[in-house]
């Protein structure tokens, strides 16, 4: 009872927001049936993406542990497509490491945003939330944080997203490893890979920056498709992030000049 | 496939929990300078293409104009932008695929 009192009174010291942050996830318990709820229509999208994983890592040659073993182990959808793209074409593991470092770099960003909405948390739940730190996780928290006091509520919504998320991604993958031998190579599913791409990127572009990066390092990529060793990829990496910052740049001082 | 699977898995893992962890772990005692966390905020919407265009318009790093290709991409692309998820995108994306090279192969006999 009495920590429920403090509990009532740090919220009502929230101000206004008060009822709002009761109601969204007053214990950990809830905080954590909060996070499955949120996630559930996502684990929906989650599985056929799991699954092209499976696939392509069965068509690359893998078996059917390894498949799922990637998927588990590494938990990040889209370099391990990019890493099974590279290692089918003959690229080095050097290669491949550099991709998965650029396609990963975004759990940087998370990372960076995410520690000041952890102040508290002990290092060893930092050490278990890590594996997590994915698109999905990271954009419920930093949406939901606002409206969820103390870090103990915060991790419990954390795994809340996580645990379904992550068992829908490595079960979408033991569907796609198991299926993978059985289909048929006319049915040209590699071509799911690009897609899945497209999908993850076209959503995100809401300014014109971005979309400058976007059509910039992609026309560059084409350019550059006969360098060795996937060079090309990592040049136009770099070009259009280079391109996005002088869009911005240039965005902020035309917007300095009219104001 | 020429590189060790599992060798190539424990160090995507070992790199991926890098980046994951290092500012959640090392709290405070790193920061970056403000260029880089503007760069960083670029990364995917200049990798993801990077990866997907050669992925349609190219065979093993050469040119190939393959129209069911290109229609099902930009299909792809209305899906992503209207739909905002992967399993529709998908759906019309590899729909697209199918269905145009059905009917142009149809065409072509």
């Amino acid at each position: 009872m009495a920590t429920h009192r403090t509990q009532r009174q740090a919220v009502r010291a929230e101000g206004q927001r008060g009822e709002e942050v009761q109601e969204y996830a007053p214990t950990r318990r809830k905080a954590f049936l909060r996070g499955a709820l949120d996630i559930l229509p996502m684990t929906l999208g989650v599985l056929p993406f799991g699954a092209v994983a499976g696939l392509a890592a069965i068509s690359s040659g893998l078996n059917f542990v390894e498949a799922v073993s990637l998927s588990a182990i590494v938990n990040a959808g889209a370099s391990q497509l990019a890493a099974l793209q590279l290692a089918t074409s003959g690229a080095p593991i050097a290669i491949i490491l550099i991709t998965t470092f650029f396609v990963n770099l975004r759990f940087l960003m998370y990372s960076v945003a995410l520690t000041p909405q952890l102040k508290g948390v002990p290092q060893g739940w930092r050490v278990a939330m890590i594996h997590f730190v994915v698109d999905q996780t990271f954009a419920l928290a930093t949406l939901n944080y606002p409206r969820i006091t103390g870090w103990q509520r915060r991790v419990a919504y954390f795994f809340g997203v996580a645990i379904p998320l992550f068992t829908s991604w490595v079960g979408g993958t033991i569907i796609g490893a198991g299926f993978g031998t059985a289909v048929p190579t006319g049915w040209s599913l590699e071509f799911a890979i690009p897609l899945v791409f497209l999908a993850l990127l076209v959503p995100t572009i809401a300014d014109r920056p971005a979309l400058i990066a976007t059509v910039v390092a992609g026309i560059s990529a084409v350019l550059t498709i006969k360098m060795p060793l996937q060079t090309g990829l990592m040049a136009s990496a770099l070009i259009g992030i280079a391109a996005g910052m002088l869009a911005e740049r240039r965005l902020w001082s035309e917007g300095e000049r009219q104001a | 496939m020429t590189v060790n699977i599992w060798l190539l898995i424990f160090l995507m893992m070992l790199l991926t929990a890098t980046l994951r962890g290092s500012f959640l772990l090392l709290e405070g005692r790193i920061t970056f300078p403000l260029w880089l966390r503007r760069a960083l905020r670029y990364v995917p919407y200049a990798v993801l293409p990077a990866l997907a265009l050669p992925a349609i318009i190219s065979v093993e790093g050469s040119y190939v104009l393959d129209a069911p290709k290109l229609i099902a991409a930009v299909v792809g692309v209305l899906a992503a932008w209207r739909t905002r998820s992967v399993l529709p995108t998908l759906v019309f994306g590899m729909g697209a695929l199918w269905l145009s090279s059905w009917l142009l192969s149809s065409l072509g006999s």
